[in-house]
């Protein structure tokens, strides 16, 4: 009886999210008949409403539940033996989720009607995918891991490549479904190898020689390192990193976000639990390994990042950086490495959201990429848009300030914590550079003569989205820790810190 | 209402120019996307951040300068409360003596820098007000914070603002100019954030509480900053130590002071900005990479400063006299003001490194005066270029004949800019070269000639622009400065004046806080009190 119960809490978001899924790829196909039919944009109209709704109403839900267990319930939940495991990580991994779902849903029905988001595909896909990636952060086994990794990235692969008739959009997601497919392939073999020594699948100490024995321990050694290597590379860490900036500039700005933020996101928190597994008695040197890995994402991604022309370019090698810094955090021996990393992949994914919605907006949901030149002027047009738009690309960069800032402290101070000053330094500079690239897109918007590009319009729902990403950015920058705020976000990550 | 002002002074002080800015961008949004107004004209935003600045000054000097007990040694009007208590950043700020002068300083400077631009800078008025009044919020800041988070957040606020005033309103080449500076800004400040979070965790580690508090006042728990006990060379991993860190902030404030010749960034700087942007750089953002120095550096590591004094002097006095030969090969105005101010930053360091009572406070006093003249250089120009639009010095000359009454006022500057007895630019200079006698006659020579190489480049180019012959003809026709400009000059020039003739009132409450920084710093030496270290707090009532 216990162990339904616990099945049925363990399963609540991820189950929820699979219906909702469900739910509107049958209001879809029951709208589909008539709307084309007819092909009133009235009838269009209500379609798109409907859909987002129902999308929108199952992602709440499941953002109501895990919000609940996070600040209520304290206790951790083990469904299927181990299979699913409920506990602060996931619920904190899969609010942030389902809040970054309904912010892309918000910027989704905002879109023009001759967008790909406009298809009734979209909502089911993004939906399905969020339901992988709130899977994947509850595995607590190899096997519920690596089907959930695969449930995220099947469908925005299809949401990547949602634009049929644009080559850009369908490059992107064949890359997309080679350069991840390999990762699995490469996950896989690593998870073979690890279930040959050890003869279990549990990810709790996947990496230490447990039951394999003396024979086992070369065994271990290369499917953990296999296993690595697939996680690094759907991370976007360099030098695994080079489909991120590819799928990013020729998908549509809201199929990216999703890439960079959701996609990228769920392998952070994966990485949560695979990290503290690590036994470098096993594979000597891992940490050290990493913490090069770390560094070399953050050069590369912010040195690059300085030398694009398409915005959204720059922003997925920020989320190079980003991809380094969470790999960094996460890499090092300190206390708070597991807290640090939650701050920064949280404020991480809501900038960046934030920045794609922005992307959004300005080119109508255009897929391909964003040139420099066309920002130019754009505060002079577009105030709002341009204000909001530099706050989340210097937060990106650690404004202080902004939430960006207070991350990147409690990261370099973990850092320092654990002694590991190059790699702290490296932030440092990394952090500056990154500034130097994002400070040309504000450049451009603030202080360069406008020549009639991006002419936007600012649509209700967008709106709201935007400003309540600005709002987050600005008020956990400024109060982190509560004080007038009722959310002390300080707190709630070091809830997540991992025993 | 004055009981809040009483406990809240120096909140008062920091936030009334931001909270102004703030105000008037709200009101332009409200205007804007609810009524579709156009809002108010820019003229009116100018004048409102003009109220906004003289009531500040205000504030500072009448209130805080008055309120403010020379006699108590340590921060005066001290306000705490928690803010992101599991980092150990507290907002946590107050005044002794030496930050009381440079608020005043700033405070001063800030309206008088709109004033002077009246007529330079029309377009576009409001966010040139708005970036004003932010840059100065963050300069006050950044002086009065005692927590160093705190003083880092307020620290960038002036890079940021100085940055859109510098690329927006700063000419062809302004912008590339501003990045440079930016960026150049950016990573010293990262810099000295990783070296600052090593001695956090130095902290953290001897007492067990994260505090980013730079002194602590009273009870409260936790060490501060300052009192933690950083391992010298060889007794700890290598980045652990004060040689290290130390080596780390010179770094990163040789770029932010800035010293030669780690100048670039600046130089350009200047050349690009309007004239109030150059005048509030110059005179309060400069200042404050020395004031943070001495706030911070010297007390954080005290064995590695006194360990580099001969070094740290020596760097300073290559940065006068180099900027001092600089000088004489410029050709822009602008430029060859930049470098008169990056020869007296160099003089003013030196001072604050012979680590001598006299030769500190009258870096400090230099510091003050120097701001006082530069200002008034700079804005003095920035009126003849109005009228000539251009910045080459060679296309002035014989300017006294038009102008007669601007020769006078510059006559009057350059005898403070030259230290010349009776100005406040003799008490600084005068008090610094004292200090510099006990580390060798060496030394007060270089000084000796670094600050006459500066002091006759400039009265040989101002000369030359005055004096000189009228050949030019455009020359022929200029209209001497009017109303407006005689009155921004005149008042910049009383408090010049009265510092040369009666300096006490300011000695007197700089001197304290001088004599109990050596202290510190000569007791965290030695590990006690030492014989000189009581001497140097013997001296604080010399004054009276």
């Amino acid at each position: 009886m216990t162990n339904t119960m616990a099945a049925f809490e363990a399963l609540g978001p991820p189950g929820l999210l699979a219906a909702g899924s469900i739910v509107t790829v049958l209001v879809d196909a029951a709208m589909h008949g008539p709307a084309s039919r007819e092909a009133s944009s009235r009838m269009a109209w209500v379609h798109r409403s409907l859909l987002a709704v129902v999308a929108g109403a199952f992602v709440s839900f499941a953002l109501v539940i895990a919000g609940f267990n996070l600040f209520f319930g304290d206790r951790v939940v083990k469904a299927w033996g181990a299979m699913l495991v409920v506990d602060p990580v996931s619920n904190f991994a899969m609010m942030l989720l389902c809040s970054a779902a309904l912010i892309v849903l918000l910027f989704a029905i905002s879109a023009p009607k001759e967008s790909g988001v406009q298809r009734g595909e979209f909502y089911p896909l993004l939906l399905l995918s969020l339901t992988g990636c709130v899977t994947t952060v509850c595995a607590g086994n190899f096997v519920s891991l690596f089907f959930a990794i695969e449930l995220a990235t099947l469908p925005a692969i299809a949401l990547v490549s949602l634009e049929r008739d644009r080559e850009r959009s369908l490059e992107a997601g064949t890359r997309l479904l080679l350069v991840l497919g390999f990762a699995s392939a490469i996950t896989l073999y690593g998870i073979a190898l690890l279930y040959g020594a050890r003869g279990d699948l549990a990810v709790v100490d996947f990496a230490t020689i447990g039951g394999a024995g003396e024979a086992g321990a070369k065994l271990v050694a290369a499917g953990t390192a296999l296993v690595w290597v697939g996680m690094l590379t759907r991370l976007g860490a360099a030098p695994f990193h080079h489909w991120l900036p590819n799928v990013c500039d020729g998908a549509s700005p809201l199929a990216a976000s999703w890439a960079s933020t959701g996609l990228v996101g769920v392998v952070a928190f994966a990485l949560l639990r695979l990290g503290p597994g690590l036994d470098s008695s096993v594979l000597p040197g891992i940490d050290k390994v990493l913490v090069a890995f770390a560094m070399l994402s953050m050069a590369i991604g912010s040195v690059s990042a300085l030398f694009q022309s398409s915005v959204k370019r720059v922003l997925a090698h920020g989320a190079v950086v980003h991809a380094g810094l969470i790999l960094g955090v996460l890499s090092v021996e300190a206390q708070a490495s597991s807290s640090a990393a939650a701050l920064e992949i949280a404020t991480f994914v809501v900038m960046q959201l934030g920045a794609f919605g922005v992307l959004s907006v300005l080119t109508r949901e255009r897929s391909g990429g964003v040139q420099l030149g066309e920002f130019a002027g754009l505060a002079e047009r577009a105030p709002i848009l341009a204000a909001s738009f530099a706050l989340f690309l210097l937060g990106l960069a650690a404004l202080p300030g902004t939430a960006g800032f207070i991350s990147r402290l409690y990261a370099m101070q973990v850092m320092i914590a654990s002694e590991n000053v190059v790699l702290a330094l490296v932030t440092g500079a990394a952090t500056v550079v990154l500034f130097a690239a994002y400070l040309r897109v504000a450049i451009a918007m603030y202080m360069l003569r406008s020549h009639g590009g991006l002419t936007p319009g600012t649509p209700l729902p967008a709106t709201i989205a935007l400003l309540v990403c600005a709002v987050a950015t600005v008020a956990f920058g400024v109060q982190p820790a509560g004080g007038l705020l009722p959310i002390d976000l300080l707190e709630i990550v070091r809830r997540v810190a991992l025993p | 209402m004055t009981s809040l002002l009483e406990t809240h002074l120096l909140s008062a002080i920091i936030f009334l120019p931001l909270f102004t800015a703030l105000g008037l961008l709200a009101f332009r949004i409200v205007a804007t996307s609810v009524f579709r107004s156009a809002g108010v004209p820019g003229w009116v935003w100018r004048a409102i951040a003009l109220t906004s600045g003289a009531a500040n000054f205000v504030l500072a000097a009448v209130v805080l300068w008055r309120g403010f007990d020379p006699m108590e040694i340590g921060y005066q009007w001290v306000e705490r409360a928690s803010w992101i208590p599991e980092f150990g950043i507290h907002y946590f700020v107050g005044v002794d003596g030496i930050s009381l002068v440079l608020v005043l300083l700033t405070t001063f400077i800030a309206p008088i820098a709109l004033l002077a631009s009246w007529k330079e800078v029309e377009h576009p008025l409001r966010s040139y007000s708005v970036l004003l009044l932010f840059l100065e919020t963050g300069v006050i800041g950044a002086l009065l914070s005692l927590n160093w988070i705190q003083l880092y957040f307020f620290w960038e606020l002036t890079l940021i603002s100085s940055f859109f005033l510098m690329g927006r309103f700063g000419g062809s080449t302004g912008l590339q100019t501003a990045t440079r500076y930016l960026l150049f800004g950016l990573a010293s400040s990262m810099l000295l954030l990783v070296a600052s979070l090593v001695v956090f965790q130095l902290n953290f580690d001897q007492s067990g509480l994260a505090n980013f508090d730079l002194v602590t006042l009273g009870d409260l728990p936790g060490l501060a900053l300052l009192e933690t006990e950083i391992p010298l060379h060889g007794t700890d991993v290598w980045w652990k130590t004060q040689q290290v860190l130390f080596a780390a902030f010179v770094f990163a404030f040789a770029i932010k002071i800035p010293l030669l010749p780690f100048h670039s960034w600046y130089n350009a700087a200047q050349k690009d900005a309007s004239t109030a942007g150059s005048v509030i750089v110059a005179a309060s953002v400069l200042k404050l990479g020395i004031y943070v120095f001495l706030r911070v550096a010297l007390p954080l590591f005290p064995t590695a400063a006194s360990e580099a004094v001969e070094w740290l002097s020596g760097l300073a006095v290559f940065g006068l006299i180099a900027a001092g030969l600089l000088c004489v090969a410029q050709t822009d105005v602008k430029r060859f003001l930049g470098c008169l101010s990056l020869a007296h930053m160099g003089f003013i360091v030196l001072g604050i490194f012979t680590l001598q009572h006299h030769a500190v406070v009258g870096a400090v006093i230099h510091m003050l005066s120097h701001g006082l003249t530069i200002a008034a250089l700079f804005i003095m120009f920035g009126f003849l270029i109005e009228r000539r639009e251009t910045h080459v010095l060679d296309e002035y000359g014989g300017l006294a004949k038009p102008m007669p009454i601007a020769a006078g006022l510059f006559a009057v500057v350059l005898l403070a800019q030259a230290s010349v007895p009776g100005t406040s630019g003799f008490v600084g200079s005068f008090l610094v070269m004292l200090g510099t006698l006990p580390m060798g006659l060496g030394w007060f020579a270089l000084a000796l000639v670094g600050l006459v190489l500066v002091a006759g480049t400039l009265w040989f180019v101002v000369g030359r622009v005055l004096l000189g012959p009228l050949e030019k003809p455009e020359n022929r026709g200029l209209i001497d400065f009017g109303w407006r400009e005689r009155i921004v000059v005149l008042l910049l020039i009383v408090p010049m004046l009265w510092i040369g003739v009666y300096p006490n009132p300011i000695l007197r409450r700089v001197e304290p806080p001088v004599s109990l920084l050596l202290f510190e710093v000569e007791q965290a030496r030695q590990g006690d009190t030492s014989a000189l270290a009581e001497a140097n707090l013997a001296r604080a009532d010399r004054w009276p």
